[in-house]
């Protein structure tokens, strides 16, 4: 209940501040195409089974959620579900949905719809692997034709956070039958409408009946289509956008470089923002000498972050720790106050003997080929461990290989990138919990169990915060894999887009209230 | 005392040995792609978690629990009844993702073709009989520039000079050749050209060669004794015969050009079938590599029995046996 008054008071003063700062550019203009580029191949449109990255950048703007995230304040706020209560145990969430928001085929949304939905991504049948995130749900109720009851096994104080993503989005109940196909056919709420599919280009048209409408009163979206092209090349996409063949490029291959080499360049606007994704090193712990704590030290304690982000991002990213800086609702402690991340080689060499090593150690790294960065991030950690008497040998492997070792544990440290969410709990437990979904790091800790676990479960956010201050020290000090940093996300669009909100959590959402100056 | 073999049973005797060299191929790759670590319910998961129940259920959809032989048998038993399957990334029917990708590939690969021997046969000629050792070194020079700068580059750079600073040529758009065939070759000559550079350049080399080789054969001093005029001797006498050679490697390279320029399809976002193959191999989409296996086989092995039937043009005297 707090939280949701808090964001209500949120979106209303974000409101007015919008509404302040529209008084100086000219009005939202309706109409035209915006040209998207982006540069992976865009492939399942089921939101509940799709994981690429550039397929959920088209659902983005398809689906809907029942709660949503401002792109830029990263509040809760309401979306299919206008308000909701919370059971004194914490344990039901009733939930109203609005009643003018419609499925493209024109039928309303409504309680039997999520109970659908939810049920549908928890069927083993679905394969979906957002199942795990959903697993506090016990069941769904429909009260009424837009009351929907959810009760929860164990008390999760994420979510509501974990309501609101594209990949839990509402789909009309029987779906399966209603869409045909749903890996290449989409039937959602969202502004948009699919209209053209193939994996190298996807064209979404406004879906007229949409129910969301700007500050002035107008419906949105602005934009009457959104065609989205997949340039595998980084120079090319640049290109194409110098040529007035794109409106907008993001996504992988649009990073700091790629500004750099655009920033002369008359008529566009680079957008930054800090990602909530961090690139990290990946331990694997049941290999020695990594069961040791002292050595995962030691690797902490011989990697200068900040050198690292001036080398590779020049610059612009944060040294950071378990908790993004961009959340500071959830206070995250700054490098300095967090053990194991001033640099010291010495005391690094000194950890390394004392674990027993005293002439240093060998190890495997492994960098991700489809992050760009990530070969680099390897080499700049490559010199800095040789100070400490680290070798590192760099392995090069591709995507799948990348996957299935990963998934297998099958490595000494590996170079990735870990997406981010707005709530601690959904960035964290998956990962460092013993139990957790993607702890592919073998990672066991009974302290920082029980800290994630009483996180998990506290919903007061005062005392929230104080355990996930704990957790951050803890981690720093346990070391589960090293926390790199933080980088700038970054988006490029020509003159003419208006309105277009880059936000950290990657969401495309935002497009539905940008729009072309004629 | 056999009859030489005429040319509808040669051509009989090739189209039957298809059919082995296509099981070969495929059965090779087959085995070799299920070698490598990874597989297509892995990369179906992607990152989002580990649970092995989870991967063993998609597993079994997908038919990958069981063991590689006993899945090359069914993928062949489908192949067979003209079903290529259903591609484990997309979940798509593959034959629609080739139908997508193949009119791409076909007009790049046949225009890169006809504009590569349109400069490759005028300068590989002159190179090969011209009296002026400049002009040789010259082409030599050209020819060895066109054969080491890499294809990425000559890309970018073309897409650079043309599209972004002059704006003569569209970077995204490929319409179909046959809704809007001068729109079309027009937005498809860079890429075109990009790919015809380096093959461009092979092909002069090996006409002037061969030019080169024939210039002091009897028969060429024969013909200019009786008087032809110059052009005429190149053309009835050396070309002609100069020519056999080089239509061989054409024929080598029509076959990798209809397999799809992985690097210039990259580079000019042609979503033709090199990177089709290519996202195969890197997702372990083992349903849509076999087709493009079977497609760039199949290619290859006509573009070869029409090099050689068109030996016997070129030259009467060559028969099959």
């Amino acid at each position: 209940m707090r939280a949701w008054r808090v964001s209500v008071v949120a979106a209303l003063l974000f409101a007015l501040a919008l509404g302040g700062a529209q008084a100086q550019v000219p009005a939202p203009q309706r109409g035209g195409t915006l040209r998207v580029g982006i540069t992976q191949e865009i492939l399942n449109l089921d939101p509940h089974v799709a994981t690429a990255f550039s397929s959920i950048q088209v659902l983005d703007l398809v689906y809907e959620s029942l709660l949503r995230l401002n792109p830029r304040t990263l509040e809760l706020e309401p979306n299919l579900a206008q308000s909701w209560t919370v059971s004194a145990d914490g344990l039901e969430y009733t939930f109203t949905l609005r009643r003018d928001a419609t499925f493209h085929d024109g039928s309303a949304v409504d309680a039997s719809d999520v109970k659908y939905t939810i049920d549908r991504i928890l069927d083993p049948n679905t394969k979906s692997p957002q199942a795990s995130f959903l697993a506090p749900v016990k069941e769904v109720t429909v009260v009424s034709p837009f009351v929907v009851k959810i009760t929860l096994k164990q008390l999760t104080a994420s979510f509501l956070s974990l309501l609101a993503a594209t990949t839990r989005g509402i789909v009309p109940l029987n779906f399966e039958e209603k869409v045909g196909d749903p890996k290449v056919k989409t039937l959602g709420s969202g502004p948009y409408q699919l209209a053209e599919f193939s994996s190298s280009a996807v064209r979404l048209v406004r879906y007229d009946r949409y129910w969301r409408k700007d500050a002035q009163g107008t419906r949105l979206p602005y934009a009457d289509s959104v065609v989205y092209r997949v340039i595998p090349d980084a120079a090319t996409l640049r290109a194409a956008l110098r040529a007035g063949e794109l409106d907008l490029i993001i996504g992988f291959g649009v990073d700091v470089t790629a500004t750099k080499a655009l920033a002369g360049v008359p008529d566009l606007r680079i957008h930054s923002v800090p990602d909530l994704s961090y690139s990290l090193l990946g331990i694997q712990h049941e290999r020695p000498p990594f069961s040791d704590v002292r050595v995962r030290q030691a690797l902490s304690l011989a990697v200068d972050r900040k050198q690292l982000i001036d080398v590779v991002y020049s610059g612009r990213g944060a040294v950071a720790g378990p908790i993004p800086p961009t959340l500071r609702e959830w206070q995250p402690l700054p490098a300095s106050q967090l053990p194991n991340y001033r640099p010291d080689a010495a005391r690094s060499r000194e950890l390394l003997a004392q674990a027993g090593h005293p002439r240093g150690i060998s190890i495997k790294m492994m960098p991700i080929p489809t992050v760009p960065d990530a070969v680099q991030i390897a080499q700049v950690l490559r010199e800095q461990l040789a100070r400490a008497g680290v070798t590192v040998e760099i392995e090069q492997v591709d995507f799948a290989t990348f996957l299935a070792r990963w998934r297998g544990s099958q490595f000494d440290t590996f170079v990735s990138l870990n997406g981010g969410a707005i709530d601690p709990d959904i960035h964290l437990y998956r990962h460092i919990h013993s139990t957790g979904s993607t702890n592919v790091f073998k990672f066991r800790d009974a302290g920082v169990d029980r800290l994630l676990d009483q996180a998990r479960n506290t919903v007061d956010p005062a005392r929230r915060r104080e355990l996930y201050a704990q957790a951050q020290r803890a981690i720093a000090e346990r070391v589960p894999f090293l926390f790199l940093a933080y980088a700038d996300l970054f988006a490029v669009t020509r003159a003419p887009v208006q309105g277009f909100v880059l936000s950290s959590t990657r969401s495309m959402a935002p497009l539905a209230e940008t729009w072309m100056s004629r | 005392m056999d009859e030489p073999l005429t040319v509808q049973r040669y051509l009989l005797q090739r189209l039957l040995l298809l059919g082995p060299v296509l099981f070969v191929v495929s059965a090779l790759v087959f085995s070799l792609v299920h070698l490598i670590p990874g597989d297509p319910a892995q990369v179906l998961l992607g990152f989002e978690n580990t649970d092995p129940e989870q991967l063993e259920r998609l597993r079994r959809d997908l038919g990958l629990d069981r063991p590689v032989y006993v899945q090359y048998g069914r993928w062949l038993s489908r192949v067979l009844r003209g079903d290529l399957g259903t591609s484990a990334r997309t979940g798509r029917p593959v034959i629609g993702l080739v139908r997508e990708a193949l009119p791409y590939t076909l007009e790049l690969a046949t225009y890169a073709l006809v504009l590569a021997l349109a400069l490759a046969l005028p300068l590989g000629t002159l190179a090969g009989t011209t009296r002026s050792r400049l002009a040789d070194a010259a082409m030599q020079l050209l020819t060895l520039l066109g054969l080491s700068l890499p294809a990425f580059w000559v890309g970018a750079m073309l897409i650079l000079l043309f599209s972004v600073h002059l704006r003569w040529f569209p970077v995204l758009t490929f319409p179909s050749f046959t809704q809007a065939p001068l729109a079309s070759l027009w937005s498809f000559f860079l890429p075109a050209l990009t790919l015809a550079t380096s093959n461009a350049a092979a092909i002069t080399r090996m006409v002037r060669a061969s030019l080169v080789a024939v210039r002091h054969e009897e028969y060429i001093k024969v013909a200019r004794a009786k008087g032809l005029r110059e052009g005429l001797v190149v053309r009835r006498h050396m070309l002609k015969n100069a020519l056999i050679p080089v239509v061989t490697l054409v024929g080598i390279i029509a076959g990798y050009l209809l397999g799809g320029s992985i690097v210039v399809e990259q580079v000019f976002a042609i979503p033709g079938v090199g990177r089709m193959g290519l996202l195969a191999i890197v997702q372990r989409d083992y349903p849509v590599l076999q087709a493009v296996v079977l497609l760039v086989t199949v290619a290859f092995v006509l573009v070869n029995l029409a090099v050689d039937l068109f030996y016997v043009y070129l030259d009467p005297r060559i028969r099959y046996g």
